[in-house]
């Protein structure tokens, strides 16, 4: 009887309802078979042939029946459309924003870099996870880990370190470049200064001449590589780019090659136009010794990348990398005394992965994306109950039906798969629509963050993760949301609804207590969602609108570069003041100035003071910052100097040194004295400058838009120690300033034409990326937020519609007993305020903890700010009633006699 | 009822042809059906129990026979088995595939195809 039973597993290869139908006719030919075959011999043919059916007919048989299902599901489906709609609807949306979140957070937080040779086998010497750069001298010191390295501790490692194939070194930050082609006009693009094997180490070739070789490090041949992006914008993508000549500074470099499309170097959210050789840094940004490390500064400004030797492991690499740095911090660290000496020398080299790049925005913005990501998962699950309420909903409607079909003799199984092949066919539409959904977002996302941070892009894809995580999503829900109703509407007591006849309420009574609850739960994570981008979008405007003690609105900043076109301290003067009295006198401008600091340049000042009658407790009571400012510098700002005077024209290197000390400065300091006629001395090693006050400055932000205003004091120009920033011009117009930036040019080349510009914006464009991310994140929370309260109402609206049609003869009834319309209206808005209230509720309780995630994120106001809770609630109302009063005002209409003979 | 036309299910697969010819001369089982193919055809088409099933599952849903209630052979001792038998439809559309086999015949004749003519 072994046979039989191997026969009778053979046969679970066919579907169920085939092997219910017709297992056991098969069976017992195939005993019979055995049988015959006993006798006439044979029986190897017979089990091919009963193998052969497995796998051929089989399938086919599945085939039938899923062909069945589909075509069931697709009459079935386009017979309730209301509800098929309302359901793709939801999953599209749902998985949609999924979608695009996911990406956005995947491409920032989590993708390899693009276009990068097995990104997996970079290493990075430095931190991944910072961008910037840090000048330090023998006062300064760095711990632990290094985040940058300098030029000639790169080349040292290079040419040194055997662990590593390959080695090269890129700026850690993107510089913005005022370039000119031929003898065009001056414009802004956006490189760093990498080494010749920048781009041998990322693996990538040229799409069009070549890339930089390790030559360019030895002869600092002035070429320069450009990208993809910058070679279609710029230059509409024409061939004969490639010799054209590109000025930066005095400079003028060959265009060599263009990198591929999508290539973004080795930073992640930056997109370079242009890589200039790191042994150009001389020319290209001069003034600045940053290729050699002459006591007492170190400029460390190198992220530095490369590839293990096969066979060597990271420890290793690790260790041969510390002792080489170590080497040339003991040479370099070497006059110093040893008791201070041991400080320096506790720094130390860490081998990370580099296969995500770098990235200055990673960690800033991981939260934001974390707490976005949740959010839209929170919309997937709003939008999952829109679907498990309607599948019960409908199950609800259908129990008669599947009774029937059940008592009939089909299996349970046979209904489950038959609900579940809807689900399914649901899950797919949805997983297309969501893809469809996902594109149109993709793109706005773009368009958001390109807007709120011009310097910051970042290619979208639907790569395999991501496609990954649609499907994931969508089945996940759909199974979930799916399965479950179908269990519970075929469970055991499914043949009572038969008696029912799927008349009476009593029978969907339990679904519609799961229906409520569903919309419940959906209405209470809406809440969240709407208050946090009710507090987000009370952020931003907070932010736009903090009082920088200041108008900052038609404000031109300028910084222009004095020490590379030959002004030494003597000179500068002469110029800013010629400069300041050009610019004044063009049409359209009320007053200009100059700061050294400039505003919100992220540049501070940090100085030790010594000020009379305060005695510090410690080293940083002693610290102040400071700005060398021109005349006019309050004026022009806007700033009121309440107490004493400004600093003026008559401030001149030959009378008595004075400074304007901010209200941070005078509370730190004077606590309550009178700082007028006090000394304040600045403290530079064994330079000791004292100047009196003579003015108290009302606090101005002018370098950050939270936290605590510094104590700051401002000295004229003519009485500063020699400077070495760039100073910035500062110019305030009548109207519009950005209209006025060409003329402000052109002034600027009249007075002295080899004057490099840095920089030139408005206060506008300056202070943008200050809020740029709260910005982004306000729009996406505000987005969000809609979506979840459209996916809520279509889901409470598609729960009562339904409800509604289930009580038709009840409805019906009412109105030929003389209900009037209203009655029914308010009955029905009547029932749906109880689990209105319990969803606001239980909402209130969710975003009132959900606001502790975004604690710090918040500005200007109290997370648990009672009018955001407070209108929230209404909205929310004002939502849900609209979305129940639209059933509820179609059921009061109903034809009584109609209805019910239809019944 | 309302069958569709005959030809709508032509051609019919060879299995399904064998189980018509062989439910013309009466009603039978499965294991019947499958043992009288074989003897007609000398053995060469033997019809395996997956395909035999699968194409009565289909010419039941297509209404070209049908199950019969009761056993027809009272001496039977198997009450087990389920017999099959010819409907009105059935054997319309098995002539409709002899008319359309013996077309082709004629044709293939016409051209010389065939021997012995």
């Amino acid at each position: 009887m072994r046979a039989t039973a191997i026969y009778r597993a053979l046969l679970h290869c066919y579907p169920a309802a085939f092997r219910h139908e017709y297992g056991g006719q098969m069976l017992l030919m195939f005993n019979e078979q055995l049988r015959d075959t006993a006798r006439s011999g044979s029986r190897l043919a017979l089990w091919a042939r009963a193998i052969r059916d497995a796998v051929t007919v089989a399938p086919r048989e599945h085939a039938h029946v899923i062909h069945q299902d589909l075509r069931y599901a697709i009459r079935t489906m386009a017979a309730r459309l209301t509800f098929t709609v309302v359901a793709i609807l939801s999953l599209a949306l749902g998985i949609g924003a999924n979608t695009a979140m996911f990406s956005l957070w995947n491409g920032i937080l989590r993708a390899p870099l693009p276009l990068v040779d097995k990104p997996q086998e970079l290493v990075m010497l430095s931190n991944p996870d910072d961008a910037g750069m840090w000048t330090g001298t023998w006062d300064g010191r760095t711990d632990g880990p290094r985040s940058w390295l300098t030029y000639e501790e790169f080349e040292q490692l290079r040419d040194h370190a055997d662990s590593f194939s390959m080695l090269m070194a890129s700026q850690s930050s993107l510089i913005d470049w005022q370039v000119r082609f031929g003898g065009g006009p001056w414009e802004e693009a956006r490189g760093r200064l990498v080494s010749g094997e920048f781009f041998h180490v990322l693996g990538v070739a040229a799409t069009l001449g070549r890339v930089f070789t390790p030559a360019e490090d030895r002869a600092g041949s002035p070429s320069v590589v450009i990208s993809y992006s910058y070679w279609q914008r710029r230059f509409g993508g024409r061939t004969d780019v490639l010799g054209q000549t590109v000025t930066i500074r005095r400079l003028p470099l060959t265009i060599v090659g263009v990198t591929p499309r999508g290539f973004i170097g080795e930073t992640v959210g930056q997109q370079p136009d242009l890589w200039i050789p790191a042994r150009l840094q001389p020319s290209v940004i001069p003034g600045y010794v940053w290729l050699h490390d002459t006591p007492p500064s170190k400029a460390m400004w190198l992220h530095v990348f490369g590839r293990l030797k096969p066979g060597v492991t990271k420890a290793q690499a690790e260790a041969e990398a510390n002792t080489i740095f170590r080497a040339g911090l003991k040479s370099f660290y070497g006059a110093v005394s040893s008791e201070r000496g041991r400080d320096y020398l506790d720094q130390r080299l860490q081998l990370n992965s580099g296969a995500r790049g770098a990235s200055a925005k990673r960690n800033q913005f991981s939260k934001s994306l974390t707490a976005l990501l949740a959010g839209v998962g929170v919309l997937l699950l709003i939008a999952c109950a829109n679907l498990a309420n309607l599948l019960l909903a409908r199950g609800t409607a259908r129990r008669p039906e599947l009774a029937l079909r059940l008592f009939l003799g089909a299996s349970r199984e046979r209904v489950m798969r038959q609900l579940v092949t809807e689900s399914v066919l649901l899950a797919v539409i949805g997983c297309v629509a969501g893809v469809a959904v996902a594109g149109v977002l993709h793109a706005a996302l773009v368009r958001m963050l390109a807007e709120s941070d011009p310097r910051f892009q970042i290619r979208f894809g639907l790569d395999a993760t991501v496609l990954a995580f649609t499907l994931a999503a969508a089945f996940g829900a759909v199974l979930l949301f799916g399965v479950l109703p179908a269990w519970q509407v075929t469970g055991p007591d499914a043949g009572a609804s038969l008696t029912e006849a799927g008349r009476s309420l009593v029978g969907s009574r339990r679904q519609m207590r799961w229906g409520r609850a569903l919309v419940s739960l959906q209405l209470a994570l809406c809440f969240p969602l709407v208050v946090g981008a009710g507090l987000m979008a009370q952020t931003v405007y907070n932010l736009q609108r903090v009082d920088l003690g200041f108008p900052a609105e038609r404000l031109l900043l300028v910084r222009v570069e004095l020490r590379e076109a030959g002004y030494d301290n003597a000179r500068r003067v002469g110029l800013l003041h010629e400069l300041l009295a050009e610019i004044q006198r063009i049409p359209g401008v009320r007053s200009a100035s100059f700061s050294q600091l400039g505003l919100f340049s992220g540049g501070e000042s940090s100085t030790t003071v010594a000020v009379e009658g305060y005695a510090p407790k410690g080293d940083r009571d002693r610290s102040s910052g400071m700005d060398v400012v021109g005349p006019a510098y309050f004026s022009t700002l806007g700033i009121r100097v309440p107490l004493g005077r400004a600093i003026d024209e008559n401030d001149r290197g030959d009378t008595p040194k004075v400074c304007v000390i901010d209200q941070a400065f005078a509370r730190q300091f004077f606590d309550g004295r009178n700082p007028i006629g006090m000394r304040v001395t600045s403290v530079d090693h064994d330079l000791r400058t004292d100047y009196r006050v003579v003015g108290v400055a009302r606090d101005a932000r002018t370098r950050a838009l939270q936290g605590e205003v510094r104590p700051r004091y401002f000295v004229a120009g003519q009485q500063a120690p020699a400077a070495e920033k760039s100073p910035t011009l500062l110019i305030r117009t009548a109207g519009d300033s950005a209209s006025l930036l060409t003329t402000v040019r052109k002034t600027i080349e009249r007075v002295d034409a080899a004057l490099p510009i840095i920089s030139a914006r408005s206060i506008e464009e300056q202070m943008a990326p200050l809020t740029a991310q709260d910005r982004t994140t306000a729009r996406l929370a505000v987005v969000f937020g809609c979506v979840a309260l459209a996916l809520a109402a279509i889901g409470l609206y598609g729960v009562l519609s339904y409800g509604i049609s289930r009580r038709t003869g009840e409805i019906a009834i009412r109105i030929a007993l003389g209900a009037q319309a209203w009655r029914v209206i308010a009955m029905i808005l009547g029932e749906s305020a109880g689990l209105i209230a319990a969803g606001l509720a239980l909402g209130g309780g969710l975003a009132y903890a959900g606001t502790r995630l975004l604690g710090s994120r918040v500005y200007g106001i109290a997370p648990q700010d009672p009018p955001t809770f407070i209108v929230a609630t209404g909205l929310l109302l004002l939502v849900a009633f609209s979305a129940a009063y639209l059933p509820a005002s179609r059921a009061s209409r109903l034809d009584p006699i109609t209805s019910l003979r239809q019944q | 009822m309302n069958d569709p036309p005959p030809e709508s299910l032509l051609p019919l697969s060879t299995a399904v042809f064998h189980i018509l010819i062989a439910l013309a001369d009466g009603d039978r089982h499965g294991y019947s059906i499958m043992r009288e193919t074989a003897a007609r055809t000398d053995g060469k088409v033997q019809l395996s129990a997956g395909t035999l099933y699968s194409s009565i599952r289909r010419m039941l849903e297509q209404g070209l026979i049908e199950e019969l209630a009761d056993s027809p052979d009272p001496t039977s001792s198997d009450e087990r088995r389920r017999y099959y038998r010819l409907t009105r439809f059935g054997r319309r559309v098995a002539t409709a595939e002899v008319e359309r086999l013996n077309g082709l015949v004629k044709q293939a004749r016409a051209a010389g195809l065939v021997r012995g003519t």
